[in-house]
């Protein structure tokens, strides 16, 4: 009983309802200004996720087009990348090589006397 | 007289009871031979048969430890190679697979000989384990020099797809009136290695390929593919190197003491990248 009698003064007179109503304009505005921004944010979010996705997927296309066939999709020579061209394609030889040479030297480690029928 | 009858009398009675009991104590002493015949051969025949059961035990447990093995040093084998990063899809997935069916019949053959009760039979089916796969002799060389060769090829594709691109640059500098001798030269020679280089790969993977278990001697035949690898292959690959490193001064001289060509800033990023970056295996 207390709190109703409590409640009965706190309810909004006329000219309050009038502040209430700008109050609940400006409210709305800023809400439709969180609105577009949110909306904004997830457009561009989606867009981001999107793009990522496409290239992620070209990335697996280029990857198992070059599993598939060996030749590789090389971007044109020109003055500004000959050089490091040359320098990646130099260093790429030299790790192939240097992997032979590991790969080889496990093959000559071999205990090939473990394929020996004799005793059994 | 009495005495002499009874003395013959005697004598007789004697022969005769004497020649009823012999053959008794013949039978008697016949039979303990025959029970002693019967008593060794059984000790013998239960000696023997244990004696099989532990060779058996011995060709199980030996055939066990030739599988474990040989399981171990395949499935090694497969990690390096799942674990490679030039080697295609189906480089891969080819080899994979003749790695396991290689796990898969020693497996099969495991459970075989564990289930084995004959001697013989157990010492036919331990052979197998070597002569039906030879995964030291033949098997793992064989796919470790066909993993070298697959990264091998995928370099000297890379080179491959470069080298039109650098003859575009030097037209590009020819029709500007530079002097290409020097680069025209060295491509060429990068060119005529790697078709060397290329020709080789090719032709060792398909006597490679060609190895098996029926294959006699397959370590010469791996001898002289190393030998291809290491006098072709390698000098090649050093020619070519050498050819890039004298290009590279020659390119730069071109592009930067004759300001008449416009770089452009927009290739910076290597078209080598894929193959360069891509680790060690």
């Amino acid at each position: 009983m207390e709190e109703k009698q409590q409640a009965k003064p706190e309810t909004p007179q006329s000219s309050q309802i009038i502040t209430d109503t700008t109050g609940s304009s400006s409210k709305s505005k800023s809400l439709l200004y969180i609105t577009v921004i949110v909306i904004l944010i997830l457009i561009a979010g989606g867009a981001y996720l999107l793009l990522h996705k496409k290239g992620t997927t070209q990335t697996q296309q280029v990857t198992q087009n070059t599993s598939s066939q060996p030749t590789p999709v090389i971007s044109p020579v020109t003055s500004a990348n000959a050089d490091q061209t040359l320098n990646n394609t130099d260093s790429s030889m030299q790790q192939s090589i240097n992997q032979a040479n590991t790969d080889l030297n496990s093959i000559n480690n071999i205990d090939k006397s473990q394929d020996s029928t004799s005793g059994l | 007289m009495k005495i002499f009858k009874f003395s013959i009398i005697l004598t007789i009675t004697s022969i005769l009871l004497a020649q009823s009991i012999i053959p008794v104590f013949a039978q008697n002493l016949g039979g303990q031979r025959l029970i002693n015949d019967v008593n060794r051969m059984q000790n013998q025949a239960s000696h023997a048969a244990q004696t099989q059961k532990n060779q058996l035990q011995n060709i199980i447990k030996r055939a066990d430890d030739l599988i474990a093995n040989r399981l171990t040093s395949l499935n090694t084998l497969s990690t390096r190679l799942q674990n490679d990063s030039r080697l295609s899809a189906s480089e891969k997935s080819s080899l994979s697979s003749d790695i396991q069916t290689d796990i898969n019949g020693l497996t099969t053959l495991k459970a075989k000989i564990d289930a084995d009760t004959d001697v013989t039979m157990a010492r036919s089916d331990i052979k197998q384990i070597i002569t039906n796969y030879y995964v030291y002799v033949m098997f793992e060389p064989k796919i470790r020099l066909l993993i070298v060769f697959n990264n091998l090829q995928t370099v000297t594709a890379n080179l491959q797809a470069l080298l039109p691109q650098i003859q575009n640059l030097i037209n590009t500098f020819r029709s500007q009136g530079k002097d290409v001798s020097q680069l025209q030269s060295l491509l060429n020679d990068v060119s005529s290695q790697l078709q060397i280089i290329n020709t080789t790969i090719a032709n060792d993977m398909t006597t490679i390929q060609n190895v098996s278990i029926s294959t006699q001697n397959p370590s010469s035949v791996f001898s002289q593919v190393h030998q291809d690898i290491a006098q072709i292959v390698r000098s090649g690959f050093t020619k070519i190197r050498s050819d890039f490193s004298q290009m590279r001064p020659l390119f730069h001289q071109l592009i930067f003491t004759h300001s008449s060509i416009t770089i452009t800033p927009t290739q910076t990023t290597s078209p080598t990248n894929t193959s360069s970056s891509s680790p060690t295996p």
